[in-house]
């Protein structure tokens, strides 16, 4: 029985730190080789206080967390600050980790390399179970709520995430802080459980075990890191009986689980009906292991040929993972007409309950603060009193020696479209990269309703009001439609973090049904509404791009940035799309500069259009005098096209 | 029959029928557009082609051969695509792309031949040999990549929507090196958006819907076909006047 409780104990503290890590690492893509060192920060901040100050242990554990999450601002705020990437971020957090094995060495408080021997073993099952579920919860809610989002729309391309006006480092910050916090309550966990520690247990080796969890369980879940953690502690444990085998075996599963799975067991998907076989799969192999070792002991003891031995552990395992993967297939086909209706009543049961505290809670909510103004809607015709919304001045950007962008005079009537052509590499898409902050400007301003946005950061400059599309889409991959134009919405979520966390019924639920409103009207918008909760990754091109238009659009921009809208559609499709572009401009609310190599669609859409060519403007004009302007004919257009204004 | 194809099924996953028993031929010497609506399955046929995609059932054959799907196997058989978005080498040189076009080859003479060949095609790729391929503009990326589809010397080239992303001047140049491309005597298959351009070059098109052919003809004909003037060349009075011409 100790035996199977220490098994417990072991994986269900090492479950508690990988799932905090897939919170950073598994969504943002950040490999952390040091998070062991957050576990020593819990580990020895909560041991202190039950050792010298004989403090009760949940309080313990609770200032761990929090310290941990402290230190990780230590390493993480001058790391993410310059935006170091992945492979050179991994290497400095295996620096940091050696470094506070370092400093616990030469420590008094700590004792040195001698460690802290007789802490009292405060860790149980039932505290244990009680946090890992609770550890569960937390990350749930917090990766379902608008902060998670953003933190998983950073992983999925930051690029995207700062043009939505997500910052980096702040929430890079949070997830990394509270990746820590469940490293420092695992820290602490483990070091009432061993009753002993010192400062090289808490090794590169304890980082990799953690991070390869994350990995081998699949980048982007929970239900991942939770199954993969278990089998590397439970498998060891297992092959014990195989003496000299155990290893082989142990190697040959890895290999099996990385070919089989090169995303990881669960790639970005969580425990369902659906992906229950999966799981029944993995528990199959897991007791055909247990059965295997049993029979191999067994014919050993007997006296059989070692090879007969070997032969009949394998046939074991072989039926037993077969017969479990059917009977996970049944039981999965079973459930499946079952659990939406379980899972319905259940959440109607728990809705009617919040509704019967209403009176008591609903009312406990903060202040409201209120919501942002948005700048399509505001009356900022008073700024300086003109019909300009953006005025470009003598712009200037060069990449090495190449002058991309010559001194660009640029303006944009409010309530405009206007068309920018030209041929490629003339610097259209650089123009848009300047205006949204991808790049810095070399020299010259972008006046948007006469204030300088030149230079500012990519989140400040969607507040001012700019919005765009790219040439390659950038979608959140593996997010569903919904998500990504949600994530987007301007004002975001009203709700705190804690909130986010205890998934507050009185504010989150209230929100995110507001949220889901606005987004489903955008998607119904650009025509996507049916197509809600698909992964945008899975949607055909042409969708792609219209997706992207109704996240654009969720920043309620007064200028909109396409670029290229209608590339790989077909001139049908390239109508529809001018329709669409057109139910957008709004007769006018949003302004808009449209990049786009389909003449059909520049010339029915723009009253004026403008001409780049090596970076310079070289024309600029009504539809008619574009065509018949011999400079563009030659530089762009070619001969033969003319096309029809309509 | 230069290349046909019989039959051919290919699923995403298990809900999506990408392509629906596609039958369809390639004689020698043609142009041959596939034209049809955004998700219709045309890059997911030319990815089936090359094997990059497994066809769940179905068969793909060269002159009676049938082809595994395997890509280096599909190079070997003289089958070459030229990607969507073209897919170059971004850290590598122009003249490295090419090469690697050839990589399968190994009679260095006539690589050397076909070289000069592609830059009599594209002449600019001779003044950017040196250059990283990442850092050309878009229209000389897609000569790169049609140079590097022919630097295997296929029996038919796959082109996959060669204009995407291209100003009018280039789409225009890309066609008549297309135009060449076939008078010289590689077989093309031709997968575009722009259905004005797709139809008027091929010598017969094919219309996907939905993962399946629902017409196929002369390109002149389906110009003319008023179904796909509704449902791909729009009613704008540009295609009036082509068809006009």
């Amino acid at each position: 029985m100790a035996y199977a409780e220490a098994i417990f104990l072991n994986s269900a503290i090492y479950i508690i730190a990988a799932m905090g890590l897939a919170v950073f690492t598994g969504y943002t893509g950040l490999f952390s080789l040091g998070h062991a060192a957050f576990m020593a920060v819990g580990a020895y901040a909560a041991s202190i206080l039950t050792y010298f100050y004989r403090w009760p242990f949940l309080p313990a554990l609770a200032v761990g967390v929090v310290l941990s999450a402290l230190a990780s601002f230590v390493i993480g705020y001058p790391t993410l600050r310059a935006r170091l990437r992945s492979d050179y971020f991994a290497i400095a957090t295996l620096g940091f980790g050696e470094a506070v094995k370092v400093i616990l060495e030469n420590f008094d408080l700590t004792q040195g390399a001698r460690g802290l021997p007789g802490i009292q073993k405060l860790t149980g099952p039932g505290n244990t179970t009680l946090l890992l579920v609770l550890s569960i919860w937390l990350c749930r809610n917090f990766l379902r709520s608008s902060y998670g989002r953003r933190v998983i729309a950073i992983g999925q391309d930051h690029i995207a995430a700062e043009m939505i006006g997500i910052p980096l480092l702040p929430n890079q910050l949070l997830s990394l802080g509270i990746s820590a916090g469940f490293s420092g309550l695992a820290g602490g966990l483990l070091a009432h459980y061993t009753t002993f520690i010192q400062p090289s247990i808490f090794s590169m080796d304890l980082s990799s075990l953690i991070t390869a969890g994350v990995v081998c369980g699949g980048m982007g879940s929970l239900t991942g890191p939770f199954v993969a953690v278990t089998l590397f502690v439970v498998i060891p444990e297992l092959f014990r009986g195989l003496a000299l085998w155990r290893l082989v075996f142990y190697g040959m599963l890895l290999v099996v689980i990385i070919n089989w799975r090169p995303r990881g067991l669960f790639g970005y998907e969580e425990l369902s009906v659906r992906n229950l076989p999966k799981l029944f799969v993995i528990m199959g192999i897991t007791l055909g292991l247990t059965m295997a070792t049993v029979v191999y002991k067994a014919l050993v003891r007997a006296n059989a040929y070692e090879a007969a031995a070997l032969l009949a552990a394998l046939g074991a395992m072989g039926a037993i993972a077969l017969l479990v993967s059917l009977l996970g297939r049944g039981v999965s086909r079973l459930l499946e007409p079952v659990v939406p209706r379980v899972r319905g009543a259940w959440q109607e049961a728990f809705a009617r309950f919040v509704r019967l505290l209403d009176p008591l809670l609903g009312t406990m909510g903060r202040k409201r603060r209120p919501r942002a103004v948005v700048p399509g809607e505001d009356g900022d015709g008073a700024v300086g009193g003109e019909d300009t919304l953006l005025r470009i001045l003598g712009l200037r950007k060069s990449f090495g020696g190449v002058v991309a962008v010559d001194g660009l005079d640029l303006e944009v009537e409010r309530g405009e479209i206007l068309g920018l052509i030209g041929p490629n590499g003339s610097g259209k898409t650089t123009v848009f990269n300047l205006m949204s902050g991808v790049y810095p400007v070399d020299g010259g301003e972008i006046l948007l309703a006469g204030k300088n946005i030149a230079g500012l950061s990519p989140p400040d400059i969607v507040t001012a009001g700019v919005a765009r599309t790219f040439q390659n889409i950038r979608l959140f991959g593996s997010m569903t439609a919904l998500e990504n134009v949600t994530t987007a919405l301007r004002g975001g979520a009203d709700y705190s973090l804690a909130e986010a966390f205890l998934r507050w019924p009185w504010t989150v639920w209230k929100d995110e049904a507001r949220l889901r409103e606005e987004t489903l009207m955008l998607l119904d918008l650009v025509g996507l509404a049916d197509q809600a909760d698909r992964t945008a990754g899975t949607l055909p091109y042409g969708l792609q791009r219209k997706l992207e238009i109704a996240r654009a659009l969720a920043l309620r921009p007064r200028l909109l940035l396409l670029d290229e809208p209608a590339a790989g559609m077909n001139p049908r499709e390239a109508e529809d799309l001018v329709d669409l572009i057109r139910r957008v401009h709004d007769g006018g609310r949003v302004s808009i500069i449209l990049i786009e190599h389909h003449m059909d669609v520049v010339m029915s859409l723009c009253k004026r259009i403008a001409v780049l060519n090596f970076g310079r403007k070289i024309a600029q004009g009504s539809p008619y005098e574009i065509q018949s302007d011999p400079g563009v004919l030659r530089a762009y257009l070619g001969e033969k096209v003319n096309v029809a204004v309509r | 029959m230069l290349l046909s194809v019989e039959n051919l099924n290919v699923y995403y996953g298990q809900a999506i029928h990408a392509l629906r028993d596609l039958s369809f031929t390639v004689r020698e010497g043609e142009i041959v557009s596939i034209i049809g609506a955004n998700g219709a399955g045309k890059s997911t046929l030319m990815w089936t082609l090359v094997g990059l995609l497994k066809p769940q059932t179905g068969t793909i054959t060269m002159e009676g051969k049938k082809i595994r799907p395997v890509p280096h196997l599909a190079v070997a058989a003289g089958i070459s695509l030229v990607p969507e978005r073209r897919r170059l080498f971004p850290n590598l040189t122009v003249r490295e792309n090419l090469r690697l076009g050839a990589y399968l080859r190994r009679d260095r003479g006539e690589i050397l031949e076909d070289e000069e060949k592609i830059f009599s095609l594209f002449p600019v790729l001779k003044e950017r040999l040196g250059q990283y391929a990442g850092t050309l503009s878009g229209g000389q990326q897609q000569m790169v990549a049609i140079g590097r589809g022919l630097m295997s010397r296929p029996r038919v080239l796959l082109l996959d929507e060669p204009s995407l992303g291209l100003a009018p001047l280039l789409v225009e140049q890309v066609f008549r090196a297309v135009r060449s491309i076939a008078a010289s005597g590689t077989t093309i298959l031709l997968v575009e958006q722009n259905a004005l351009e797709a139809l008027g070059i091929a010598h017969r098109a094919y219309v996907l819907e939905v993962g399946r052919i629902v017409l196929h003809g002369p390109g002149r004909d389906l110009l003319d076909d008023p179904a796909v003037r509704a449902a791909y060349l729009g009613v704008g009075r540009r295609a009036e006047r082509l068809l006009e011409r």
